[in-house]
Order: C-alpha cells, then structure tokens, then sequence
C-alpha cells in the first residue's frame, strides 16, 4: 500500500502548496467571518408585524366605526392615543375602488401608519385603560396574571398590550405564542421578531444552513474544485510523468484510483473547513451543536467524486484539462436539468393534480385535487367526469394563480369539500384575492356546474358536516352552522373586481362554543358522525364539544398535551376515541372523555400524517403519512400497515358510507376496500379485500411522467439532490415542506428519498471509475 | 533465459494499429533479437521512428509487445517484479513543480517501495553524487534543466536497480551538464550497474558504450562493441579511403609531386606549408606516393589516414541499407 498512500500524500501536498486552495480558503474564512455575528434573543411577543394583523385595512375600519360611539371600547381608547393627523386618515379612511389607483396609496399610507401608531403605542403603559376593556372578554391566562401583577417592566407592559389588543380584536389579530425570537446581528436588531418557538427557530436555521451549504459547497464549490482538479489526471498522463509512474512497481488501475481520490483532495479540504466552521457558529451563536453538519464533508466529497470520475475518465482517455471541464460541466448540467424537470413536474403537475380529498355520499363519488379541479365517478362511461367548471372570471383568474405557483400555497388552497346530503349538492370552500372564503356549489340539478355561494365567517378554516347533514363553518371566530339559503346573491360591495369580505355572516348562525376557543395558526377540528361531537386540536390543547339542545356546543372537555405548543396536528373524533396526529410523526391515541392516553406510535421514520380519517361509526382510524403509506387502527387500537398494492403511493384515504375504505392514488385512482376481522391464521392482521375500483385512464403527460422520466431520474445519478441526503441526516425527518412557508400538513410534502441519489450516485461512480480503471490496465501510452 | 544476460529479447516484434477507419498496421519493432549483458552500458542508436521508444516502453511494461519473447533479470518484461529492478529516467522528465529534490526523492522513493529510512539514507548519498545535496531543499521550479535530469539520475538510482534505463539523458543539456552527466555513467559502471542508453548523440555514445545497437524502422542492425562497428564499417570501404597529409617545400614542387594523385583539398597552413587531403585506392598506392614525395625532396611534416567516427559508421550503415 506504501506507493498508493504515497500517490495520496503527494495530492495533499499538491493541494496545499496551490495559490487557488489558499485563495478559496480565504473566501470561506470571509463568508464565515460575515455570518459569524449572526445570534438570536428570545424575548416576550409584542409588537405587531405585517402578518399578525388577517387585513390591516379592516383594522382600520374596525376602529374607525367603533370610534364614532362615544361608549368606552378599545377602539375608542387607541383612536384618541393617536396622533391627530392619522386620527383625521382613520376617519376619512374607505375602501378603495378598484379603479382608484390613489386611494390604493392612501391606504397603504393610512395602514402603515397605523401599525407604526400601534406598535409605539404598545411600548406605553397608557395603551391599556380598564375602563375602555371593561367589555372584552378576557379569557388568556397569560392576560389575566399580567393584569393582575403589579410593577410591570417594559417588556412585560409591552407584553399585556399585546395580549389585550389580541383579545379585542380576535377576528382580525391572530394569538401569539408568549415568547418571540429576535434575529440579531452584532448588537443590531434584524428583521421583525419572528413568532416561533426557539426548537422551531433552530430547525429553521438548520434548514437555511443546509440549503447554503449546499449552493455554497454544493454548487459553487464543487463547481470550482471541478476546474481546479480538472487538469490533476491529465498532467499525470504527460509523458514525462505518466511514463516515469508506469515504470514503478504499481498497478495501473491502483494508480488511477489513487489519483482520482487525490483529486478529491481539494474538496475535502475546503468542504471540510466550511462545514467546521458552519458547525462552530451554528453551536456557539445559535446553540445547535449538531454533529450531523459535519455529515456534509463525506457527502459534499461523494457528489464532487460523482462529478470528478467523469472528468477522471475524460482526462484518461483525452488527456486535456479542457475537455475534462467541459464533459464534467456538461455532465453536471445534464444531471441537474433531469433534476429540474423531475421535481419541476412533480410539483408544478403530479402534486398538483393529486387526490387530496374523497367524498363518498350515497351513490355519489366525488374526489378533489390541491388545485381544486373536481370530479365525479359516472358509472355509465365509467370514468371521471369534471365537475364544477366554472366561466367566473375571479375563479379562473385564482386557477391561474394557483396553476403558475410552483406549489399551492394554503391561502389558495381549496377546503372543505363535503357532501350538503340535505341539499343534495357538493360543496366546496375557495378563497378569493381577498382572503374571504366563499363557498362554492355543485348540484346535479345544474349538471354540476359551479355556483357561487355565500361568503363564509371571516377566518373559517374547515367545513363540517353534522350528522344530521347540516353544514358547520369552523372558524376562529367560532362554530357556525349554515342554516339560510347558500346561494349568494353575488351584489355585495367590490374591491379591485373581488367581493369585499363582510362581517355580516348571514345565512350562518353562531352556535358557540362561549367563551369561543383560542385557536392558532392551524387549528384543525373534528366530528364525530354519530354523536355529533367535535374536537379541536391548536395549541398543544384538545378541546371537546358536544351537541347541546336547541342547536349549540358547548365545552365539553379542554384538555392540554405535553408536546410542544407550536406542533401541529390533524384530528380526528371517533365514538370513544380520538386520534391525533402530530407534525413530529408522532400519533396518538386517547379514550373519551376523558381524554386518556392509550396509544402512541411513530411509523416510518417519524414521518407525518397528511390526512387522519374516522369511520362513520366511530371506531377504527386511517392515517395516511406523507410518504404515502397507509396505516390502520381497527377496533382492537393496534395499528398495521395494510398489504394493499397502493402502499408507499396513497394520496389520501377515507371511510366510506358503510364499513369500506376508501383509498386515492395519483390523480384519478380509487379503490374501496372492505376490512376484514383479523383471523388468528394470518397473524391477527385485517384482510382487504377489494370492492371495487374507480380508475381512468392517466394523461399522456401523467404516463410520461411515470414511465419514462421517473424511471430515468430513479437510475441516474442525481448530484444535485444529494442536498436532500444532507437535509434528512441533519434534521432526521423523512419528509419536509415544499416551501419554507408551508407549515399546515395537509400540503403534500417533499418526501425526502434520501439514499436514492446515494445509491445511483455511488453505482455511476462504480461504473465510471471501473471503466477508467479498464481502460487504464488495457490502454497504452 | 540465459543467467548471464539482463535484457533478453528474441524475435521481438510490435505492430499499432493507426487510423480511424481503416486500421492500417505499422510495423514498430520486426523481430528484435537482442541481449544486454551485467555492467555494461549498452547504448541503442537508431533514427527517429526507429522504434527505440517502442522498445523501451515494452521493457518498462507501458506498451505491450505483438509477438517475440522479451525477458528482463529473468522475468517477462512489464511485470511488477521485473520494474522493481529498474530505475528509469524518461525523456523529457516532468517533476511536479510543488516538490523540492529531497520531497521529490521521497515520493518516487515510495513508490518504489521503499521505507522511509532507507529514502533517507539513499537520498542523501544520491544528491551528494549527483550535485544536488546543496540545493536538496530548494523548490525545483527554481532549478535547471541539467539540475533537473541529475535529480532524475538519483531517483532513477534510489533503489538501486540491476538495471538503468536512461533515455536521452543529455538531451537539453549543455557540454558542461553533458560532460557531467558522462561521468556519472562511468562512475555507475564502475560500480556495477548495467546502463541501458538510448540516445541520439552518437559521440556521447561512443564515449561511454560498451555494446551498441543500431535500430532503423524497426529492424536491428547492427549489434556489438562500437570498435567492430568501426572495423567492419572500415573493411567494408578499403579500395577507398581518404589521406591528410602535411608538407613543405616549394609550392610547384609540391604540385608536381601530387600531381599522379587525386586530392581532395588543398590549403597552405603557413609559408611554405600545406595542408593536403587525397583519396586512395590501397595502401600500395600511399607507399608509392611518400616515396614520390621524399624524391622530390618534400619533407612529409605529418601524414594521417582518416579515422571512421561512430557517426560515419552509423550513417553508413544506413545509406548501406538503403543502397
């Protein structure tokens, strides 16, 4: 072995003694000296950024018409704290038509004035008068121990007004979690605070620092290692050196083994100190001493090693530094662009088109995908017919948006899809430019075509159905149950083109619960078709309702989890149990009422729920992860991983009217299974056995996507995702949001398939060094 | 394989295939036979294209022979066993410039397999041999060509091969670095060491060769001591052969007495003197011209029949051939 560590000694020592290692090196060391004084502060929520308010706009007309009556309100209290000239805009202030281009302005005047008034305001003690919230309903414990504790410092003053301008405008300002983390850079203040725990904070820093790693390393690195190695393989086949080699004692193939792995010298060198580096500031400025950053040498080495056998097997054969940058960089490209078209498609068409929702009401069978395109089963062409087209110019002007976003983001996103079993329509929530849900109507009686329908309570985030059919708006606001005419009248007061959003909320009546629950940012709720009880998980917290006479809920239970307060989950009420799946993969399972725990499972890698289903009867769950696998909970509460042939593939799963289940695959795949009672001969494992399938025949482009790319992409090797490897070994999760922005479950994830690009990269490397090494003990020089 | 030769080549050939379509074949190396025997210096001559590269480069196992036996200290040519017993210095010799004379010494001593104490130890004798030891930790950018081609020489000796290859060593180099380079090849032959020699500076050659061989588009022809080269290069041309003789006396007396004979040149060295070259047809005929000369009373300063150089025999050789 003495020659080859010799070969790879003389790399280092060629490494080190080049200009261009030394200049690269001092590059790093600048880029980490900059990111260096990067550090947070935790400090208590206070002020009002851009994305606490739902409308600033409303906020200002709240006040604004809350102010005219001289009863004391907050309203009333903040107008008269403010300076005169923004007291004079607030009154002056109306919504602008869509064609008044200055009034758009002033508005935008009017309402950053009014955060800037807020939030300076909010500093002062004299922004709470008890008097003025003697008429709010102050139900936060946090508020009510501030307002009791005498002697408040400035962040604790700043805290409680917070907290009290939370609780007086609760349809407008969403609630925030007590502690907010602060961005800093040196002793400098940098962006607004951001609302998030500080675990949350750190795994958002991890995820940033894996993606500037991997375009710093990953790309721009490598890219210059590759042009800095490119000329190693080549200069050592000039005849004066090459013949000189051969001469020793050494084995051909060893050698071009060992100067191919010399070559990657330069890599693990700079990759090495960046990640050194990035690790040292991660865990002295941000805490995170997490050892998996330094996981990105070995992989940064392999995807540059992908990249380098290519210009290795170029400098064998060709002997020209040239050719090699130029074979490697197009190799690379070429590797990137299947990437890019790859996931491109995924989430500009597949993720897109994919079932996100089953809707099974007697005969009827409907399905949904993210955009919103539905479909009804017709049994006589046997196919999947399109419903609710729509001519509405706002509804196609929202497709194209939806359609030109890369992946659809959750304010776009349509919900709620049920069957109105009283009204024999399908309904469907869709929110307009505007924020304002509005509902939309499907009734075979119009041969399904789209009707507008009633706008919903402001901040509705799902549409249940009671067991006795009725529709019930579940919004931050409270439950309201539709109980008018859903058609609207479509007359209402317009901005830029779009319905205004109203606070009136007619035909839907409050039905509770009093005090309403305080909901976060993704709470999601429950019913139970039978009993008609409901659960609402935000907030770590689990909140039962229940069916009182005369139409209302009220509290049935408030039941809080040792979890993290910002987790989110999906819920979903059987009759005695209740299951909650938890974003960190964790699912849970607890008796009622009592809410008892009784189970707790991760599967498949701690990978998170997309979709939690409860049988009509209450008494067996589905759960399907993000990464498409299915898991049942039959009576006897163990979980299984059915053997049925969409496994790894399922978009989404529901029970259906009788005891089957439903189970979506792709963009236009259904099959309803019957579960069977385990028998004792397989194990005590459910039988599925199919009843029938709803299936039509896949686009073109579908096809092409499946057969032909997806494959490809699966055999190649794909240096540039590489990332995700990186990306799961440092946060251990299996799937990850599409976006940064994302933070609901229910959007199709990325699946991170880590070891793929692994194994085709390292199965490339094999191939293409064994032809190198072949070539090398058969060729002459 | 006979024990007594280093190199053993018998019938040796080698054809490469050139051209994209149609692969035409050329013949490098037809049915070399040859042998080289312990401590001699063995130089192969030959013209460019000869196919001297070819060989060298089968000898090393870089190209791989088409047909023939090639043996060296015993072993097939090319394998691990028989390039550990070589030490070669290539033409053109590139050491990456990062390296000083000691680094690179260590590098290639390694390579070779050995530890390093023995680099060490070797080293240092090595550069005191070759001129270096002073410079030992300059970087070799900064070195010359003759510096350059000397720490070759000691790499090529660090382990102290049975065999030398040494391919244009002088190549490059000016008369002080040749002369150098001369003296370091008598010194390795003194000490034993079996130096094979491909040059093309046919006096340096001869200067130090014991035995060479004359390749010319792949056949050998001629092997054996330079002398014999010479001796039967020079029979082969005795009904004619050139005299430079040196005289004084009287110009037309001269011209009188040479009058018989055929001369060449003609050049007055000083008053009085001159300088003549004539052609002979034996040496009957040289007898009969000096005894004309001392008749006429011409003293005869210096009189001397032309010496066959190994470059006259190596170019006649070849214009023979092609004859």
């Amino acid at each position: 072995m003495r020659p080859y560590l010799a070969i790879l000694k003389d790399s280092f020592h060629e490494a080190l003694a080049s200009r261009t290692l030394i200049f690269i090196l001092g590059l790093i060391t600048l880029v980490l000296l900059a990111v260096a004084p990067f550090g947070y502060r935790e400090q208590k929520t206070t002020l009002l950024s851009g994305n606490s308010v739902q409308t600033w706009p409303r906020l200002a007309e709240q006040i604004r018409d809350e102010s005219r009556t001289s009863a004391p309100s907050p309203s009333n209290w903040i107008m008269s704290k403010l300076d005169e000239q923004l007291q004079e805009k607030i009154r002056d202030f109306r919504a602008p038509k869509p064609e008044d281009t200055s009034g758009s302005m002033k508005m935008i005047g009017v309402v950053a004035g009014l955060q800037r008034s807020l939030n300076k305001l909010m500093k002062t003690d004299e922004f709470y008068d008890q008097e003025s919230w003697q008429a709010v309903e102050i139900n936060d414990e946090e508020l009510q121990e501030l307002l009791r504790k005498k002697g408040l410092n400035e962040e604790d003053i700043a805290r409680r007004n917070r907290l009290l301008i939370e609780a007086a405008y609760p349809e407008l300002i969403a609630s925030s979690p007590a502690t907010s983390l602060q961005v800093r850079y040196l002793s400098a203040n940098m962006f607004t605070p951001l609302p998030i725990s500080k675990s949350r904070f750190q795994g958002l820093v991890e995820e940033r620092v894996v993606w500037l790693m991997s375009w710093f390393v990953g790309v721009i690195g490598v890219g210059i290692a590759l042009v800095i190695s490119s000329s190693i393989v080549p200069q050592t086949f000039e005849p004066g050196s090459l013949h000189l080699l051969l001469s020793k004692p050494i084995q051909r193939w060893l050698l071009f083994l060992t100067k191919f792995f010399g070559g990657c010298v330069y890599t693990l060198i700079t990759a090495g100190y960046f990640a050194v580096g990035v690790w040292l500031i991660l865990g002295t400025r941000f805490a995170i001493w997490n050892h998996q950053i330094l996981a990105s040498i070995p992989l940064f080495m392999f995807l540059f090693a992908i990249n380098y056998s290519v210009s290795s097997l170029a400098g064998v054969v060709w002997r020209s530094p040239i050719l090699c940058v130029i074979l490697s960089v197009a190799f690379w490209l070429a590797c990137s662009l299947l990437g890019w078209l790859h996931s491109g498609i995924e989430n500009w068409y597949i993720n897109k088109i994919m079932i996100n929702r089953v809707v099974r009401a007697g005969d009827e069978m409907i399905i949904a995908n993210e955009v919103g395109n539905t479909y009804r089963w017709d049994p006589e062409k046997n196919e999947w017919v399109e419903i609710l087209e729509s001519d509405s110019p706002e509804r196609m002007q929202m497709r194209l948006a939806i359609g030109i976003t890369p992946r659809v983001p959750k304010q776009l996103r349509p919900f709620g899809m049920n069957f109105d079993r009283n009204r024999g329509q399908y309904v469907v929530v869709e929110r307009n430019f505007m924020q304002q849900p509005v509902l939309h109507i499907g009734h075979p009686d119009r041969e399904w075509r789209d009707q507008d329908g009633v706008s919903l309570p402001f901040g509705t985030r799902d549409l249940l159905v009671e067991p006795d059919g009725n529709l019930l708006a579940f919004s931050q606001t409270g439950l309201f149950r539709l109980e008018g005419d859903p058609i609207s009248d479509n007359n209402g007061p317009k901005l830029f083109g779009f319905n205004l959003p109203l606070l009136s909320r007619d035909p839907f009546r409050q039905v509770g619960p009093d005090p309403a629950v305080s909901l976060g940012e993704n709470a999601v709720a429950s019913i139970n078709s039978v009993q008609g009880r409901l659960a609402i998980f935000g907030r770590a917290t689990v909140t039962l309702l229940e069916p009182v006479t005369g139409g209302g809920y009220r509290r049935l239970s408030e039941t809080k989890l040792e979890i993290e307060p910002t987790l989110d989950g999906l819920i979903a009420i059987g009759t005695d149990r209740l299951l909650i799946g938890l974003e960190d993969g964790r699912v849970r399972l607890y008796e009622l009422p009592g809410m008892t725990e009784c189970g707790e499972w991760s599967w498949e890698g701690n990978t998170p729920p997309r979709c939690i289903t409860a049988s009509a009867n209450g008494d067996r769950f589905a759960v399907v992860l993000h990464n498409g696998s299915l898991w049942y909970l039959g009576a006897r509460a163990r979980p299984e991983r059915p053997r049925i042939s969409e496994q790894g593939k399922i978009a989404t799963a529901t029970f259906g009217g009788g005891d089957t289940l439903l189970v979506a695959r792709g963009s236009n795949q259904v099959v309803e299974y019957q579960p069977e009672a385990p028998t004792a001969g397989d194990g005590g494992r459910t039988e599925f056995k199919v009843v029938r399938r709803f299936s039509s025949t896949p686009s073109m482009s579908e096809n092409l996507y499946h057969y032909l790319l997806s494959p490809l992409h699966n055999v190649l090797p794909k240096p540039g995702e590489l990332t995700e490897t990186l990306q799961f070994v440092v946060s251990g999760k299996s799937t990850v949001p599409s976006d940064a922005g994302q933070t609901d479950l229910q959007t199709a994830r990325k699946t991170l398939d880590p070891w793929n690009p692994v194994w085709s990269g390292a199965l490339f490397l094999v191939t293409v060094l064994g032809i190198g090494c072949i070539y090398m003990q058969s060729a002459e020089f | 394989m006979n024990a007594s030769t280093i190199i053993d080549v018998s019938d040796l050939r080698k054809t490469y295939r050139g051209g994209w379509l149609r692969r035409r074949p050329i013949h490098a190396l037809r049915g070399l036979t040859l042998t080289v025997r312990p401590g001699e210096i063995f130089g192969l001559l030959g013209p460019n294209g000869a196919g001297k590269t070819t060989f060298i480069k089968i000898l090393l196992g870089i190209a791989r022979k088409t047909s023939g036996d090639a043996t060296l200290l015993g072993h097939r040519v090319g394998v691990r066993a028989s390039r550990r017993e070589i030490g070669y210095l290539p033409e053109n010799l590139r050491i990456p410039r990062y390296h000083t004379a000691r680094s690179a010494l260590n590098f290639y001593g390694q390579l070779s397999g050995l530890s390093a104490r023995e680099i060490c130890l070797r080293g240092n004798q090595l550069l005191e041999l070759v001129g270096l030891i002073e410079r030992a930790r300059d970087n070799i950018s900064q070195y010359s060509k003759g510096m350059l081609q000397r720490l070759g020489l000691a790499q090529a000796l660090l382990h102290q091969p049975r065999l030398i290859i040494l391919d244009e060593p002088t190549d490059g180099l000016d008369p002080v670095g040749r002369a150098q380079v001369r003296t370091l090849l008598q010194r390795l032959k003194d000490d034993g060491h079996t130096v094979f020699l491909n040059s093309h500076i046919l006096q340096e050659v001869e200067l130090v060769c014991d035995r060479v061989a004359i390749l010319d588009h792949g056949e050998l022809r001629f092997v054996g001591e330079v002398d014999t080269l010479r001796e039967q290069l020079s029979g082969d041309c005795e009904q004619d052969f050139e005299l430079t003789v040196e005289v004084r006396g009287e110009k037309s007396q001269v011209e009188s007495a040479m009058s018989a004979w055929s001369i060449l040149s003609w050049q007055p060295t000083s008053p009085g003197q001159y300088e003549v070259v004539l052609r002979f047809q034996d040496q009957h005929r040289v007898d009969q011209f000096v005894d004309r000369l001392r008749a006429a009373e011409i003293s005869i300063l210096n009189l001397q029949r032309q010496r066959l150089t190994l470059e006259d025999a190596f170019l006649k050789l070849l214009a023979s051939k092609k004859d």
